[in-house]
């Protein structure tokens, strides 16, 4: 195969211009030869990739009968909508995606934020004990959720405004708390204060990203009279767009498939919580077969926003990689 | 001069610890004492009552039932620490492989990124859990494979009947069983390297391209030093990552002690867990660390 190709390519090239030397028709083939085999490889790997959603609306869109007919393999012999539908109106999709969105949207903004500010603060100032505090920052990372989520639960059970309702406590004889649980503050307030879902990991990225600014920006900028917030607020974040709508992305992608918190601290369901605890697969029928068809909708349903938006900014995303090398 | 000079110096200092200030806030009470809080919990016997919680000093109990007694934890916890030493190591040389082939510049590139950072977006425990059980269930159901990943018995038996040692051919067939999780779970890791390619400066393989290096020697002379930063943030998020994973069996335990609302063997077990955790990465990165090459700032 690799001959052929060397002897095509030969004559190809003899033709346009005869002195041409063996070395680069090496080069030539040794080139067209890798593309071949690169091509091949990314089909394969993207074919892993894609393979759990081809199989989502491979089995989503197919009748009930057909999902274990061993004559359909991909393309089912006649589609239909009755699984979305029920899927749709067992999961209740409107309301859990209204509250998903809300809480999704809202949390990552707050966090995208917060982590912007902090992760600026880590890159560009010199304060007492800062490679301790951003040490602890790693921390956060590493810990898992499950280590602090009982006490976590307590905490917002019996929510004390940060020590301050026990401040006030002590001068009323009745400390001053309040139920945080199955409100949307149980998700808002970590995000405010930087410790959201893998906001360690968010901050880690803006502070990376913020030391690699030109520090002459900054400087000129104070030259020209503005001041740290200012400067923040007028030269920095203008400049950091790609890294605040990769963690955004992120963020929200964490929040809106997150299951372990929404679980515990709210009571509404969010579409990833709702695909386990309704029991999407044993409702309306006893047959198990039928639930597959049903699952298989409602995970399509659940992450079909997050899809669509991705696809929509996947462009952006992966050509601000190319342009700034942000990560990490 | 000076000293206007000094006293901006502290301002800024000042003017930085605002800015960290709302994490300072977060870290202390949202984060610090629920964690001491837990460690607390370890100790005691939990009993939960309408309003709060009612402790009970046990001292070790709760790990010498965790150590001594409970019949899965050390299993399930020797387990998950074996599939980390195997599957960190593959997916390291998986995600790298990707990510300096998704680097060269060829048509499509982009949309190629995007499948590979596709499993960033729907790698949610939940989804890609069902889709696994799912699979699995409908094998069982129907007595025979439903379309697969990878449809490999076949195969197997070939190469066995073949005359190859069974022991060989099982290593290679449940490597390329795992070829999916591996790839789901590179997503993040792929990013990394990829953005770490980036920044390797063209100049540094225009000149090895001058002295007639090799794609391989340059591969290993060049970027393989260069990543070799990125190569440690991976590996230590790689080992977390493994660790926090939706789908870990200890994970799994934990929750549902907590969920039996044994709220204090739970935490014990977090704990142990946590520690654990720590030591492996804590390791890892003394060893590796000291063969990373940085670029001076």
């Amino acid at each position: 195969m690799a001959e052929l190709i060397k002897t095509g390519i030969t004559k190809l090239l003899n033709g346009v211009a005869p002195n041409i030397n063996a070395y680069k028709i090496e080069k030539e083939t040794r080139k067209i030869g890798w593309s071949i085999c690169r091509g091949i490889l990314l089909f394969c790997m993207s074919f892993v990739l894609l393979y759990p959603l081809i199989y989502m609306i491979s089995v989503a869109f197919r009748p009930q009968e057909q999902i274990f007919d061993p004559t359909v393999i991909w393309v089912p012999k006649s589609l239909t909508w009755d699984n979305i539908i029920t899927a749709y109106k067992l999961m209740e999709y409107p309301a859990a995606l209204k509250h998903t969105a809300i809480l999704g949207i809202v949390s990552s903004i707050l966090q995208v934020i917060s982590c912007a500010v902090v992760g600026y603060g880590f890159a560009r100032f010199k304060f007492k004990g800062k490679s301790l505090l951003f040490a602890m920052v790693i921390f956060t990372i590493i810990v898992p959720p499950q280590t602090v989520i009982i006490p976590l639960y307590m905490e917002y059970r019996f929510f004390d405004f940060f020590g301050l309702g026990r401040l006030i406590g002590l001068l009323r004889g009745e400390d001053l708390t309040a139920n945080l649980l199955n409100t949307v503050w149980a998700f808002y307030l970590p995000a405010i204060f930087g410790v959201g879902i893998r906001s360690g990991l968010f901050i880690y990225m803006f502070r990376q990203f913020f030391r690699g600014m030109p520090v002459e920006l900054e400087d000129a900028a104070y030259v020209d009279g503005c001041g740290p917030v200012r400067t923040f607020i007028k030269v920095m974040v203008p400049n950091a767009a790609p890294v605040f709508l990769t963690v955004f992305l992120f963020s929200l992608v964490w929040y809106w498939n997150d299951y372990f918190f929404t679980s515990m601290f709210s009571n509404q369901f969010t579409v990833s919580t709702v695909l386990t605890s309704r029991q999407v697969i044993d409702v309306g029928t006893s047959q198990r077969e039928f639930s597959i068809a049903h699952q298989q909708a409602g995970c399509l349903l659940a992450i079909m926003p997050v899809l669509t938006l991705y696809i929509f900014l996947q462009k952006y995303f992966t050509e601000s990689i190319e342009r700034t090398g942000i990560v990490g | 001069m000076l000293k206007k000079r000094l006293s901006y110096e502290k301002q800024k200092s000042w003017i930085g610890f605002a800015f960290i200030s709302p994490w300072v806030i977060g870290f202390i009470f949202l984060f610090a004492r629920p964690l001491i809080k837990s460690l607390v919990y370890t100790f005691h016997k939990l009993q939960i009552q309408p309003n709060g919680l009612i402790l009970e000093f046990a001292g070790f109990e709760n790990y010498r039932y965790a150590f001594t007694e409970d019949p899965v934890f050390i299993r399930l916890l020797v387990e998950s620490i074996g599939n980390i030493l195997y599957q960190v190591p593959l997916i390291l040389v998986f995600s790298l492989f990707v990510a300096v082939i998704l680097n060269q510049k060829f048509r499509g590139r982009f949309l190629a990124r995007g499948v590979f950072f596709l499993p960033v977006i729907i790698a949610s425990g939940v989804i890609i859990n069902i889709l696994r059980g799912d699979t699995l269930s409908a094998e069982i159901l129907s007595g025979e494979r439903v379309s697969f990943l990878f449809e490999v018995t076949a195969f197997e038996q070939m190469l066995i009947q073949a005359g190859l040692r069974e022991d060989l051919v099982l290593f290679f067939t449940s490597l390329t069983n795992q070829i999916f999780e591996l790839s789901w779970k590179s997503g993040i890791q792929i990013l990394v390297f990829l953005a770490g390619l980036q920044t390797i400066p063209g100049s540094l393989y225009e000149a090895s391209a001058m002295e007639g290096a090799t794609p391989w020697e340059t591969f290993w002379k060049v970027t393989f030093p260069m990543i070799s930063p990125m190569i440690i943030l991976n590996l230590v998020y790689s080992i977390i990552d493994n660790f926090s994973d939706y789908t870990n069996q200890v994970l799994r335990l934990i929750n549902q002690h907590s969920q039996n609302l044994n709220m204090a063997y739970s935490a014990t077990l977090a704990w142990i867990y946590f520690i654990v955790v720590f030591v492996i990465v804590g390791i890892v990165y003394a060893i590796v660390n000291r063969h990373v090459f940085y670029n001076v700032e």
